[in-house]
């Protein structure tokens, strides 16, 4: 590929380069940024919400670091269903955390509201899905000397959902904290009457020799806006020149971000 | 039954009535028209009664057939660019009668006062949104680099447009290049263009005529959505060995034509090859260390065929033709040596048979050969080990089988009809890679094949002296991996004369397209991919609408014809949005690399067109041309991209304008000029970064690119314009008797006044004042102004 790029290169150095002045670009502003994913496992404590600045491209300097400004004074509330969750700012983790455990239940709808005072207000409503009800599952493996293929058929009674994730992670026995070994996930929309959510996964034992492993599979019903912003993730790449561009959704009004909600359950496979 | 089905069926009860002549006695008069002296076959000459009781057109083949009553008749016969001649013909029974018409250029040379070029009048043709552009007119136009150019002519032509800059490829009516059928001597050619699209396959010289049809598609068309470009090589002069050599600036090229066997046969051959790799090799070996590298096309079109009889005659043609690029690198003080090859082609062959059963019965069975390969690879090599292999190659192999009838029912009935059956051979990708480094190897091939079947019914009927149609059916079917398609395409066109020089025209065309093309440059890479319709990747549908009206203007000798369309298209595809057009990704977690499946990286969706193009022709005196002016709207649909929300078509252009214009200053001396103007191409623009959050998954750790990495805001799918694109071209042709024949000198100018135009835009970064950088929107302009000479000549 890099011989292609270079004929692509070759045109670019005997082209001649110069700044477009003839057409007006579109007007961008610094927007406020806000990620929040909740559900009923909070399996690795995420409950927090980021919340940053974007940087413009044009007029800027090269934004491609990792160096987004932090909001830190902001009112971020989650309310719904009679509950209202307040956060505050831990500049150590540069983010905002609840007060109290939040506790989301499937169904009702909650409302996610930013109050800044430069980018004044950020909201987002989503309702909890629905949990999964009873489903059969099958999981069959392949071992071989390096990997092993696990393949996860689930097949849901009644779905009560459209979207659905699955994911599959590892946890060393021998860690204190919960430490991924391995995450992949897939991301489900189902038409009409189907029911069947199948996903399929490798373990590399190679990478991490006998260590003892515990490996989780949560399946989860999620918000169409977290199913579209999720499935365009996995395949996100922007440093592909090739690549088509990835229109990341948002689901915040007044600024970009999304918020997430999730209702799963969990199996431990080993 | 309602009222439509009732309509149906009255239709075709009148359409049988008819067939059936109850007339006093008529016999068939038919032959061959040719031109005077080489003896080519003319195809689309008009031939009527002076009275203008009866009339026909030449096929394909340069056959025609009319019903006459006995007695004594003129007989006109009328091109563009030959002079237009009478016969008188007496009928008591079937006659065969071969005409042979001066060209304009013979009638000049030999003084012949009266003679003057004719026009087609677009009025009296029932069919609309189709053009025919003369050769010689592809040649007087100028060309970027002086090459002429055929699908570059046409993206002159309202509604036809072009991609970026100097690119050859049409998107017609808002559809993209994948959905024109160019057909050779009835061959597919599947990639038209050479040098990334910057020159196409055809430069006019084996060519004896072009025709792009772009709405109202007969029923003998079928497989794309958009448009169909059907070009008929030379069949080569019967009257003495006679060529042309030509050298421009950047390629060289010859033809040869001439009898044999008599006269009974005759055969052309032409080829082209550049040659900048050749002139800049000394300079690309001391910039490169001593090693090779460079590029080269070459073309090459062969026909013969032989008139076995009257009644028989037979035709074999073909076309081959490659680009290459080579780059060999290696350091004499080091032991790695490495050598990259990318190369594509196209070749085609064509064994023709004409029969004629009887004067009214006309028939072509044709055995046709189609192939398409693009082929790269990289090989690095230490001490003469292997590092690192990669062989990567997609194509398309077609064998097919044709067989048409024309059957002249009576005059108000032509009816053509017959059936195309394609064997497909897909491989979009064969990719083999081996990495010595890390032992990763992939050895994939894709490969599909299919079965495509066209069954064809037309009928050009005159209903009445105002009212003419040419309705018709095709019932396609497709099958491939034991997924089968059948689709019927119904098709219908209207012609009505309010007046003798003016008629209102009206069409309808439903289309399926069973094979896709992947692309995600919109460049004309030759690295887009052809697929078929699976049973996941539905075929593409169209039907298009149109209506308009076509005017001659008899004394001032030009025409006008506008129209409107109104297009949707289904199952249209896409690639998914951060999908690549090479299918291979980065594996994130353990560095190496896979593959996935191209059905997995695109999607589907749903499009409309629709707009107004008004064309003013001028094809005779000293001067013509025409101008053609579009107004047009293209949105696209798809579930999965822009959040389901409606987006402008990459191309979708709002005004697009192309004047044309070819002076003949003396009969030696001509002087052209082309002014192009378009809206800028539809894109989407980064327009501010953000970090993501942590919010994908349950694990405390996740994939790098989760919480590291950033996410980009664009603007809606498309949604910012380029600077709008105008450009104009300028020509001079001298030619000059010579002892052996014709030489000719040419002088152009492409982009005369050196305008800017953008061939892509990117992000790059200004330097100011205070040593800081600050992001900026550049744009690459590929061609500034462009002089170019080249030299013909034409011997006989």
């Amino acid at each position: 590929m890099k011989q292609i790029a270079l004929i692509i290169s070759f045109i670019s150095i005997f082209g001649c380069q110069s700044i477009v002045e003839n057409v007006p670009l579109p007007e961008t502003e610094v927007k406020a940024v806000a990620f929040g994913y909740f559900d009923n496992l909070n399996l690795a404590n995420k409950q927090n919400i980021s919340l940053t600045k974007s940087k413009p491209v044009f007029y800027t300097a090269n934004s491609q670091s990792s160096d987004y400004e932090p909001i830190q004074d902001a009112l971020i509330t989650i309310t719904g269903n009679g509950d209202n969750y307040e956060f505050y700012y831990e500049p150590g983790y540069e983010r905002y955390e609840p007060s109290q455990v939040v506790n989301l239940q499937s169904g009702s709808e909650y409302t996610l509201t930013v109050n800044s005072p430069e980018f004044g207000e950020l909201k987002s409503t989503q309702t909890m899905p629905l949990p999964l009800g009873a489903y059969t599952i099958r999981i069959d493996s392949t071992v071989s000397e390096y990997d092993t293929d696990y393949r996860v058929s689930i097949e849901l009674d009644n779905p009560l959902n459209q979207y659905y994730r699955i994911e599959v992670f590892g946890q060393n026995l021998s860690m204190v904290e919960a430490e991924g070994i391995y995450v992949d996930r897939e991301y489900f929309k189902l038409m009409g009457s189907e029911k069947q959510l199948s996903a399929s996964f490798t373990e590399y034992n190679k990478t991490f020799g006998g260590d003892k492993r515990n490996i989780y599979l949560v399946i989860s019903s999620i918000t169409e806006d977290y199913y579209n912003y999720g499935r365009l993730l996995k395949d996100y790449n922007p440093q592909n020149p090739f690549g088509e561009p990835t229109l990341l959704p948002s689901n915040l009004e007044g600024g970009l971000g999304m918020f997430a909600l999730s209702s799963g359950v969990v199996i431990q496979i080993r | 039954m309602s009222a439509v089905n009732l309509n149906i069926y009255l239709f075709i009860l009148l359409n049988f009535i008819s067939f059936l002549s109850f007339s006093q006695t008529k016999h068939t008069l038919s032959g061959y028209v040719k031109e005077q002296g080489s003896k080519e076959l003319l195809i689309g000459v008009t031939i009527y009664t002076s009275d203008k009781s009866a009339g026909t057109v030449s096929n394909d083949f340069g056959y025609y057939a009319m019903e006459l009553t006995e007695g004594k008749h003129t007989i006109v016969y009328n091109f563009v660019g030959y002079k237009a001649i009478e016969k008188e013909v007496t009928i008591s029974k079937d006659l065969v009668f071969a005409v042979e018409l001066p060209s304009m250029e013979s009638a000049l040379s030999e003084v012949v006062v009266n003679a003057s070029k004719t026009q087609k009048k677009v009025s009296e043709e029932v069919r609309m949104s189709s053009v025919e552009v003369p050769i010689k007119t592809i040649k007087d136009i100028p060309a970027l680099f002086g090459e002429k150019d055929v699908l570059k002519v046409l993206q002159l032509m309202p509604g036809v447009q072009s991609g970026s800059e100097g690119q050859s490829g049409l998107y017609v009516r808002g559809g993209g290049p994948d959905q024109n059928l160019i057909i050779l001597d009835g061959a597919t050619v599947y990639n038209a263009q050479h040098l990334f699209g910057f020159f196409s396959l055809f430069n006019g010289d084996a060519l004896r005529s072009v025709e792009l049809v772009k709405g109202g598609f007969p029923a003998r068309y079928g497989g794309r959505l958009s448009s169909v470009i059907d070009m008929n090589m030379k069949d080569g002069t019967k009257e003495k060995i006679s060529g042309e050599l030509g050298v421009g600036l950047i390629s060289s090229k010859g033809l040869i034509e001439g009898p044999f066997a008599k006269g009974k046969g005759s055969f052309i051959v032409s080829g082209r090859r550049t040659y900048i790799d050749i002139l800049a090799q000394p300079i690309i070996l001391a910039a490169n260390s001593g090693n090779p590298a460079g590029y080269f096309f070459y073309d090459l079109n062969a026909k013969a065929n032989y008139e076995i009889d009257d009644k028989n005659r037979v035709y074999l043609s073909g076309y081959f033709g490659r680009d290459k690029f080579y780059l060999n690198d290696s350091d004499p003080f080091d032991s790695y040596k490495s050598k990259f090859r990318f190369g594509w082609g196209n070749a085609t062959g064509t064994a023709r048979w004409n029969h004629v059963f009887n004067p009214k019965l006309f028939s072509n069975t044709a055995l046709i050969y189609s192939f398409y390969e693009l082929a790269t690879s990289i090989e690095e090599k230490e001490l003469n080990q292997s590092l690192f292999e990669l062989n990567y190659g997609s194509g398309i192999n077609d064998y097919s089988i044709k067989q048409d009838f024309d059957w002249y029912v009576n005059n108000n009935h032509k009816v053509k009809f017959g059936l195309v059956a394609t064997n497909h051979r897909f491989t979009p990708d064969a990719l083999v890679i081996r990495d010595d480094f890390d032992g990763s190897i992939i050895d994939r091939k894709t490969e599909y094949k299919s079965l495509e079947i066209g069954l064809y019914i037309e009928d050009e009927w005159k209903i009445s002296k105002r009212l003419k149609s040419l309705h018709g059916i095709r019932l396609s079917t497709f099958s491939s991996e034991g997924t089968t398609y059948l689709k019927p395409e119904p098709r219908i066109g209207l012609a009505y004369a309010l007046r003798k020089d003016l008629s209102l025209k009206a069409s309808y065309a439903s289309m399926n397209q069973y094979i896709h093309l992947l692309s995600n440059s919109g460049v004309g890479l030759p690295t887009d991919l052809w697929v078929p319709a699976t049973e996941r990747v539905k075929p593409q549908s169209s039907r298009q609408i149109a209506m308009g009206i076509a005017k001659d203007f008899d004394k001032q000798k030009f025409s006008v014809t506008l129209e409107g369309y109104y297009k949707e298209m289904d199952n249209i595809i896409a690639y998914k949005e951060g999908a690549s057009f090479l299918a291979i990704e980065d594996n994130v977690d353990d560095g190496s690399i896979q593959s996935i499946s191209w059905e997995e990286n695109i999607t589907g969706g749903s499009g409309t067109s629709y707009g107004g193009e008004l064309l003013l022709q001028k094809n005779q005196d000293r001067l013509n041309g025409w101008v053609g002016y579009t107004l047009s709207w293209t949105k696209q649909k798809f579930p999965e991209l822009n959040g389901g929300k409606e987006f402008f078509a990459r191309y979708d252009r709002r005004h697009d304008i192309s004047v044309v214009l070819v002076y003949e200053i003396k009969e030696n001396v001509t002087l052209s000029g082309t002014w192009v103007y378009g809206t800028g191409n539809a894109i989407t623009l980064p327009i501010s970064s953000y970090r993501l959050g942590d919010i994908t998954s349950n694990s405390s750790i996740n994939r790098w690119f989760d919480y590291t990495n950033y996410g980009t805001e664009y603007t809606k799918r498309n949604g910012f314009r380029m600077e709008a694109y105008h450009r104009a071209d300028i020509g001079l042709q001298i030619s000059k008797p010579r002892k052996h024949g014709i030489r000719t000198w040419e002088f152009s100018a492409y982009n005369m006044y050196n305008r800017r135009n953008p061939f892509f835009y990117y992000i790059g970064n200004e330097r100011l004042n205070d040593d800081s950088s600050r992001q900026v929107l550049k744009k690459t302009s590929i061609f500034p102004i462009l002089p170019s000479v080249s030299w013909n000549y034409k011997f006989n």
